[in-house]
């Protein structure tokens, strides 16, 4: 067999014509209209070229096989056969079976093909001509080709002349400087190849001697003899006209003459007229297809497509490479001048220059392995359509974006993973036609494959309209699997349960299915995604669908990445794995971090985040820099959280030291910390410090760290240097970090707080001293400033005169024990509007006003005017009781309110046990009976077994169920559809609010505004008594 | 049965000579394909404990072996004298941190030895054979079982 790059040229080739039959196959299949002309012809072409060359390189199987399909498909294109399920099932099957021939060409003579042979003859309608066979004799009357009469017939069609050509591959080709492939294409430009052949012996030696190698082609062409002879500079006596043996009334002939215009040239479709006896002898489809399905597993190759070890690329781009080529010589030429001249301003000019055709040179070289995605996509019609047919599902696969380019090794290495997807999609994703049907959805499902750029990224989706992940049944099966605790998943939201699909061992097909195939879970995929640096992200509604998002870099080979160092060690970390960078200075890192058990955690924004020092990952010694010195010293602090003194107050040592040497409180031990992503995973990365962002070259580390799962690769840096690319999924497995392990080590409270929580605007001030205080800026109607000299003493009460009134003016020292209110020129007055009237708190100094989650300690700082406690920018910050002060120095202000009002029953629903007792606490002092959940589940289970609630009062931001659901299925039962909901929030804006008015709620308030929250609640119930 | 690891006794062999600790120790010049300086050498944690870190040699990042750690004598200190022996292995070049290069001379395969089961502290496991020269004793050793991965 030729092993040269003629043979290679050929397999690419066939490879080319191959990738595309498939959906070309599918787009022709039809039960009744005429078929695309256009797409029938371009397989038929490519199909032929495959046979033309297979004869040539005596590759007989794959000649034989492409023969019949060629057959097929040339009657398809003379409207002679319809193309339908049956016929394209057989026409597939051997292409399958084609590819891997091609694919494994050495082998290729030892398949059978006999099964395809049949079942491509059968599809057909016996003409009676179809098995003739025509014996083409050379001019010596030796037999040349065995070839069908009716292949003849179609060559002669247009008033073809068939010709035998003898060539000599020594002689008239290889002489020439020519290779048979580019003879052959020069043929096609002016004909049909209707065989070629290479002549051999039995031992499949070329027949003749090395002076001469006997190769034929019969060639069809509206040329004459000696135009042939002349165009390919053969001897005319070397090509003699093929002399046909006279038509039989044959079937075909017979209809021929019934249509003529059937064979002389493709009609319009419409025109067409189907033979009348075919449709009958076209065998059931179904049962055919399925049997077929059935023999797939024993089809040779098919499992692993080959990776092709060579790339076809566009010579622009070839031309382009070239050029740069020759400007960087220039360049380097010039910069080995200016260098011998010294001459240093020269030199920056040149390296700058070379620089920038450096830049040019690795994009062109990067655009030569950019790979378009329909190659991935190409191949999922079929997928789909196979699996469809098994499952008996209705599905039609829409695909957008194919023209979306991904570099090469990406290409190759989605393929895998995104045909799980896909097929999960099909299998799992959508439901049987008469389901679908039964739930009002059209019994075709659509599953969706869409790709496009996004932020220099090319995301992948995979969506379906099926049924959406069943979150009840993913909490039921992790339970049953024991993969998270009983007492994590009753309050996992919907979002975190669909993110336990990705836990090693987790399948929610109730049967695993033949398809989805087994041992292979969504883990694997989103491994695999991974390690490509890709993230993956789920968004599934039960009853409405799944999508899954892949974001993938667009190359492997060159990617922006961070630098940052633990000591001397510098690492890279891929900028696709980096979510943000926080610095946490000195003074906040008591606040800020945490060790709970054994892990250490970071407040970000409301949320945990669990830590893992590098410097630990890597298994190095302890150690720090001293921050005066810059030596290296061990570390005598054991856990970075520490930090010295108490929370909240500082002794005058302790301020000494903060000021002096003590490195805790140095700026320089501010600790640098690079939160990343490991799928949908995130965590914080301690790092002694951060550097600049840079493109790397990734390249790989040798074997000996195979078992190493920390890194990704190595990169050098721009002083020569190593350093490791640190792989972020790997270090999660190294450190056995993950979320749902970190969360079960977290005690309640802190699992409260990590949990979904709204924020609010605080406004934090001091009345006396450092002290802080604060109060909702809900709460607040106005910031005044007052002279000191402005304030009124009437009846031991202060007052100011203020908008043609008198504001009252409270002191929170008067009620609470804290410092008193100095003396000051001035004051700044916090105005509350509370029974239709305004009041003022008079504090010292306004500090910021800040957005927190906090929840609040109730405990600790209780007292008479003090809600609670809470940290707030570092500092322990007590919340003010508005109310309360009111109360105990304007006791006539709240009798005022505080009407007598009949009892009611109300649920509180709140997932902070502070809000929860807030509300319900003044509820009850109002008289009312109060029911408390902690979250939407918990409230819809009370409703169902508690008799008389009459109004509901809800938080929004909850986890497992949040407050706008609540409303939406409260709104949507039988039973409480009549409940006043009202949402009780801290998050303000129109925005949220229509939110709430779009699930149904009937009000929106803000916590801890006891006066409106209580007049709400009277006029709902009084609205509901009328109404009654 | 004492050169059968080697050759047969009349062959001509070619070794590098080098010292790791004080030891004499010899690979056959085949198998090297370049000494090089020392440059610096990047840690790489959680690899085997003999695998000193990488370098970048030309581009490609290079796996430095340290053969004092790997025969059992101790790490050998990236001093002035220090080189690295540049072996292929599959399809990666791996280095092999030595103290110092000694010579490159020819012997002959007769005045090898098999190796004990110990010289001078150094296993016997890594070793091929033993060259018994004069006063000199040097020890071959096995680059397969060097390069293994455990």
């Amino acid at each position: 067999m030729e092993n040269d790059e003629t043979l290679q040229l050929f397999l690419e080739e066939a490879r080319d014509h191959l990738r595309d039959i498939e959906n070309d196959l599918l787009s022709i299949e039809t039960e009744t209209g005429p078929s695309d002309v256009d797409l029938v012809n371009k397989v038929f072409r490519g199909i032929h070229s495959i046979k033309g060359a297979a004869g040539f390189f005596g590759l007989n199987r794959i000649k034989e096989i492409s023969h019949a399909m060629e057959n097929l498909l040339n009657r398809i294109r003379n409207f002679e056969v319809i193309p339908r399920r049956a016929v394209v099932e057989a026409l597939l099957r051997s292409a399958d079976t084609l590819s891997a021939m091609v694919e494994d060409p050495a082998r290729s003579e030892s398949v059978e093909i006999s099964r395809h042979l049949d079942a491509l003859t059968a599809v057909q309608t016996p003409t009676g001509r179809a098995h003739e066979k025509v014996a083409v004799v050379d001019s010596r009357g030796i037999a040349l080709f065995e070839v069908g009469a009716d292949e003849l017939d179609v060559a002669r069609k247009g008033g073809k002349n068939v010709f035998l050509m003898e060539f000599d591959l020594v002689v008239d080709i290889d002489r020439h400087g020519k290779t048979p492939l580019e003879v052959l294409k020069e043929l096609e430009k002016t004909g049909l190849i209707v065989e070629a052949q290479l002549h051999r012996d039995q031992e499949g030696f070329p027949v003749g001697s090395v002076e001469s190698l006997p190769f034929s082609v019969l060639y069809a062409t509206v040329l004459d003899r000696e135009m042939v002879a002349l165009l390919t500079g053969l001897d005319p006596a070397r090509v003699s006209v093929v002399d046909l043996p006279p038509r039989r009334a044959s079937l075909k002939a017979l209809q021929q003459k019934a249509h003529p215009e059937a064979t002389e040239k493709p009609a319009p479709p419409e025109a067409k007229p189907m033979p009348p006896a075919q449709p009958a002898r076209i065998p059931e489809p179904l049962e055919s297809a399925s049997e077929i399905v059935k023999d797939a597993p024993s089809e040779p190759a098919r499992g692993a497509p080959q990776a092709s070890s060579t790339l076809r690329v566009q010579v622009k781009s070839l031309d382009r490479l070239m050029t740069l080529a020759g400007e960087l010589v220039l360049a380097r030429n010039q910069l080995i001048q200016k260098v011998s001249k010294r001459d240093i301003t020269e030199i920056q000019a040149s390296s700058q220059g070379l620089s920038m055709i450096i830049s040019e040179l690795q994009e062109a070289v990067m655009a030569t392995r950019m790979q378009p995605i329909s190659i991935v996509f190409g191949k999922f019609q079929r997928v789909v359509r196979d699996m469809s047919s098994v499952l008996a599902k209705e599905i039609r696969l829409e695909v957008e974006g194919e023209e979306v380019e991904l570099d090469k090794a990406v290409i190759e290495a989605i393929g895998d993973p995104l045909t799980h997807l896909v097929r999960n999609a099909v299998d799992h994703g959508v439901e049987m036609p008469e389901v679908r049907e039964r739930s009002g959805k059209p019994r075709q499902a659509v599953v969706r494959l869409h790709a496009y750029h996004e932020a220099g990224k090319v995301v992948i989706s995979v969506s379906d309209n099926g049924r959406g992940i069943d979150t009840e049944a993913v909490r039921e099966k992790a339970g049953v699997l024991n993969l998270v605790p009983a007492q994590d998943l009753s309050r996992m939201s919907d979002k975190e349960l669909i993110e336990l699909i990705f836990l090693p061992g987790f399948s929610t097909a109730k049967a695993i299915t033949e398809i989805s195939g087994r041992g292979v879970g969504m883990d694997v995929v989103k491994t695999n995604f991974t390690k490509l640096g890709g993230i993956i992200d789920v968004e599934s509604k039960k009853g409405s669908g799944t999508t899954i998002r892949v974001k993938l870099p667009l190359t492997l080979a060159i990617i922006p990445s961070l630098l940052v160092s633990v000591r001397d060690e510098t690492y890279a970390i891929p900028q696709v794995n980096l979510v943000e960078l926080v610095r946490i200075s000195a003074s906040e890192v008591r606040n800020r971090i945490e060790r709970i058990g054994d892990a250490l955690v970071m407040r970000l924004r409301g949320r945990l985040l669990p830590l893992a020092e590098l410097a630990e990952v890597m298994g190095m010694e302890r150690a720090y820099k001293d921050p005066l010195t810059g030596e290296l010293r061990d570390e005598r602090r054991s856990r970075l959280e520490d930090r010295r003194g108490p929370r909240g107050k500082e002794t005058p040592e302790e301020k000494e030291r903060r000021r002096g040497k003590d490195r805790r409180f140095h700026s320089a031990s501010a600790v640098n910390i690079a939160v990343v992503s490991a799928g949908s995973f995130q965590y914080g990365l301690i790092v002694d410090r951060l550097h600049e962002s840079e493109e790397i070259v990734v390249k790989p580390l040798g074997t000996h760290f195979r078992s190493c799962q920390c890194y990704a690769g190595a990169t050098i840096l721009g002083d020569g240097r190593v350093a490791p690319i640190l792989d972020v999924v790997g270090i999660t497995k190294q450190r056995k970090l993950s979320d749902v392990g970190s969360a079960r080590d977290l005690d309640e409270e802190s699992k409260a707080r990590m949990r979904a929580r709204d924020s609010q605007s605080m406004l934090l001030f001091h009345v006396a001293g450092e002290e802080q205080f604060s109060i909702p800026l809900a709460l607040v109607s106005r910031l005044e400033v007052i002279e000191r000299s402005a304030i009124e003493n009437l009846g031991g009460r202060r007052s100011v005169q203020y908008r043609g009134g008198s504001l009252p003016l409270l002191d929170l020292a008067e009620v609470a024990k804290i410092g008193a209110l100095p003396d000051l020129d001035s004051y700044f007055v916090v105005v509350h509007a509370i029974g239709g009237k305004e009041v003022g708190l008079l504090v010292s100094q306004i500090v910021d006003i800040v957005e927190s989650s906090e929840d609040f300690d109730e405990s600790t700082f209780r007292q008479a005017g003090i809600l609670g406690s809470a940290i707030f920018s570092g500092k322990t910050t007590l919340l003010v009781d508005v109310y309360e002060i009111v109360r105990s120095q304007l006791p006539s202000w709240i009798k005022a309110t505080d009407k007598d009002v009949p009892s009611r029953r109300i649920l509180v629903v709140d997932d902070s046990p502070f809000y929860r007792r807030q509300i319900s606490g003044f509820l009850r002092e109002s008289g009312h009976v109060v029911e408390e959940a902690c979250d939407g589940r918990e409230a819809l289970e009370i409703l169902g077994t508690s008799r008389g609630i009459e109004m509901v009062l809800t938080d929004i931001e909850m986890p497992v169920m949040d407050g706008l659901e609540l409303t939406r299925q409260i709104r949507a039962s039988k039973t409480f559809s009549h409940l006043a909901v009202v949402a009780v929030t801290s998050l303000s804006g129109e925005e949220s609010a229509k939110r709430g008015k779009d699930a149904g709620v009937d009000g929106y308030l803000v916590k801890l505004d006891r006066e409106k929250i209580l007049g709400t609640v009277e006029s709902f119930l009084q609205q509901r008594k009328s109404s009654k | 049965m004492s050169t059968a690891s080697i050759g047969n006794d009349s062959a001509q062999i070619e070794l590098t000579v080098f010292t790791v600790g004080d030891i004499l120790c010899a690979v056959e010049n085949d198998r090297v394909r370049e000494i090089s300086g020392l440059r610096a050498i990047t840690p790489v944690h959680h690899a085997p404990e003999h695998v000193r870190g990488v370098v970048n040699l030309r581009g490609q990042i290079m796996t430095i072996i340290d053969l004092g750690v790997r025969l059992g004598i101790g790490a050998v200190p990236e001093d002035r004298n220090a080189r690295i022996l540049v072996v292929r292995s599959g399809e990666e070049d791996i280095g092999l941190l030595v103290d110092g290069i000694e010579d490159v001379k020819t012997v002959s395969a007769s005045d090898m030895e098999t190796p004990p089961s110990n010289v001078q502290g150094l296993s016997g496991a890594f070793l091929k054979a033993i060259l018994k020269e004069q006063d000199d004793l040097a020890c071959i050793v096995d680059m397969e079982k060097i390069l293994h991965i455990d």
